[in-house]
């Protein structure tokens, strides 16, 4: 449950994100697209603009201060998932119970 | 590349890819393609004309940098060494140099202020003092603004507004530094995106000039028609009150700086009116406006008809009104008025005000400072003009005079905003920076002449230019620009006679202007027709033989400030 909630938080993320791309550069709103790591679609200033967006999210809808950066970019526990539904997972995996 | 789209160079020291991105995706005019230039290469890339990035041609320049990159000095600042600050202003004098040099590759250049990160640990009660880093900061600033020369089209953009919009402290963003070397959120970003693009619309001359205003909850809380004037929400211990009168106060300084003012409202004329005149709390009175329809007709017709009576483009018109019903119905209706979404919450009123980046100039002249005054002689013009017989009667009473001058350094800037901003009376449509126009007028066998039209009613100021070009045994007219204000009263007549006297002094044996059609010149088309001019073939094309007298007429009085007008101008 808390994985679909997270999950629909990262794709209003996306949203955000892409406002500040132009058309033809705004990535899919989709769960299961691609987007991280070597074969994603993120290149690596997409990546840190998307997480930045994503924490802020995270933040403001969940009341959860999350760090994706030291989560995903700072721990060689985990690598980066693919795609949005992985990081949802991951994330609802790591907030704190009270989100729940 | 068109008027309505643009091509900048992003110069930096860090990552600007993001600047480059919001300037894609915003959709406002002009459309911008952006360029980065590859990030911490500022001074070579400002100072080799060679560089590869040069390759392309750039209508501007954009050099955003941190100041502890670009000023070495101001790093020891930081440093805390307050034996550095001594080194600092000469060092920014050097990097606007390198700014300026930057005018021989792109018509304009824009440098926003510094700022520094405020995740730092300043002086505190001496931070600005002497050697205080906010102190030098400012300091720096100022100098890099007063050493920029504005007139080869260099400026400076005030970046902290872009800041404090994207939130302040929080729009410095430390892992967006840490990550790409990106220091600031995207919403700064964005803010500076659209103030960008604010200023290359102002540098081209195609800042909005006409801002129409509903009545009812907008200018003032409450149906007029319904409570009366004295029961109105405006002023007094109201913070809706209070903040109307904010909002009004914001609408006066706009029309001090040029924007000029005018009512659409569905209301009964006389009780709106008397509102207006009679509440201690109004702002603005009768006076202010230059206009207004103030009846129960579809205010898109009623827009439509203050515009043309002003002599105004759609393109120059902005729309506000609380009604979300009214706005749509404008925007459908006169797609190329501006009609920005309006806030419900009246104490937002004057922050969507200053949010609108649609009335920015380059330059401020007398002439936009007096626009209403200038648009209320007119409407005394047109009065007597209905009590007088024939057009010859009424122009003879206004007693018309124009008053020409070469260009020079007192009159360029004047002139450059007119050629940018001037659209009907315009034979070619050229479009010149200050600077371009400075080095064009400089060439051989060129001059360009400046009017300044006066009549007993009012000064309407530098309101029409003349260019032209000796080529062989011809001369033509490049320029041929006249301002809506003062249609109609014969100084195209007048700047024709001046042409003619001006090219057979060039000892030119006959004077051609060529007119180059657009959506909005039809009218220079008709007055060449008329001019008694000979057509070629095309009908565009127009021959005076130098050895006839063009006849000036007398309506017009033609005032010369030395009897042997310079040939070169500024």
């Amino acid at each position: 449950m808390l994985a679909q909630r997270v999950e629909s938080i990262l794709l209003s993320a996306i949203d955000d994100m892409n406002k500040s791309l132009p058309a033809e550069e705004r990535a899919e709103r989709s769960a299961l697209a691609p987007l991280f790591g070597p074969a994603g679609r993120f290149d690596s200033l997409r990546t840190a603009n998307y997480l930045v967006a994503a924490e802020e999210r995270l933040a403001a809808d969940l009341g959860a201060e999350i760090s994706l950066t030291d989560l995903l970019l700072g721990d060689e526990e985990f690598s980066l998932p693919e795609n949005i539904r992985g990081l949802a997972w991951l994330v609802a995996g790591k907030a704190p119970r009270r989100a729940a | 590349m068109s008027a309505l789209s643009r091509r900048i160079l992003l110069i930096s020291d860090f990552n600007l890819e993001n600047l480059r991105n919001c300037l894609a995706a915003d959709e406002s005019e002009p459309k911008v393609t952006a360029d980065c230039a590859p990030f911490g290469e500022v001074y070579s890339v400002l100072l080799d004309p060679s560089a590869a990035v040069w390759r392309n041609r750039y209508d501007a320049v954009l050099v955003w940098t941190r100041p502890q990159s670009v000023i070495p000095s101001f790093q020891k600042v930081l440093d805390y060494d307050p034996s550095a600050a001594a080194q600092i202003e000469t060092e920014v004098d050097s990097f606007a140099a390198c700014l300026a040099k930057a005018t021989a590759q792109a018509a304009i250049v824009l440098a926003p202020t510094w700022v520094i990160s405020p995740v730092r640990h300043g002086l505190g009660l001496l931070e600005f003092s002497p050697g205080g880093a906010a102190f030098e900061l400012a300091k720096m600033n100022l100098r890099l603004s007063e050493r920029l020369p504005q007139s080869e089209g260099c400026y400076v953009l005030d970046s902290r507004s872009w800041l404090d919009a994207a939130g302040g402290a929080s729009a410095h963003s430390t892992k967006l530094w840490g990550l790409t070397k990106t220091p600031f959120h995207i919403k700064c970003f964005q803010q500076a995106a659209e103030e960008i693009k604010a200023a290359l619309r102002a540098v081209q001359g195609r800042g909005r000039k006409l801002l129409v205003l509903d009545l009812d909850d907008t200018l003032w809380g409450g149906m007029v028609g319904e409570v009366g004037w004295r029961h109105l929400r405006l002023g007094g211990h109201d913070p809706i009150g209070e903040a109307l009168v904010e909002f009004q106060r914001a609408l006066s300084a706009l029309k001090n700086r040029g924007v000029v003012l005018a009512v659409v409202s569905k209301n009964n004329e006389a009780i709106a009116l008397e509102a207006i005149d009679e509440h201690p709390a109004m702002v603005l009175r009768r006076g202010d406006f230059v206009g207004w329809r103030i009846n129960w007709e579809d205010k898109a017709k009623n827009i439509r008809d203050l515009a043309e009576e002003l002599n105004l483009g759609l393109d120059s018109v902005v729309f506000i009104d609380d009604s979300p019903a009214e706005r749509a119905r404008v925007r459908s209706a006169l797609p190329e008025v501006l009609v920005p979404e309006w806030p419900k919450d009246k104490t937002q009123y004057s922050a969507a005000l200053a949010a609108l980046h649609a009335f920015d100039s380059a330059h401020l002249s007398d002439e936009d400072r007096q626009r209403t005054e200038l648009y209320a002689a007119e409407r005394q013009r047109t009065r007597l003009r209905t009590s007088v017989s024939s057009a010859e009667e009424w122009l003879s009473t206004l007693e018309v005079t124009a008053l020409v001058a070469p260009l020079e350094e007192s009159n360029i800037k004047r002139a450059a905003q007119l050629l940018n901003k001037t659209n009907q009376m315009n034979l070619s449509t050229r479009r010149l920076t200050e600077a371009e126009l400075r080095v064009w007028a400089r060439g051989e066998g060129r001059g360009v002449w400046c009017l300044s039209v006066s009549d007993r009613f009012g000064d309407a100021g530098l309101t029409g230019l003349v260019s032209l070009e000796k080529r062989g045994p011809a001369c033509a007219v490049v320029d041929f620009v006249l301002s809506c204000r003062v249609f109609g009263r014969r100084i195209e007549q007048a700047m024709t006679a001046i042409l003619v006297e001006e090219a057979r002094a060039l000892g030119a044996e006959t004077l051609e202007a060529t007119f180059e059609p657009t959506q909005k010149n039809e009218v220079c088309l008709e007055y060449w027709r008329s001019s008694g001019f000979s057509a070629d073939a095309a009908g565009r094309t127009f021959a005076w033989d130098l050895r006839q007298d063009y006849p000036a007429g007398r309506l017009v009085r033609i005032v010369r400030p030395s009897p042997a007008p310079h040939r070169r101008a500024a």
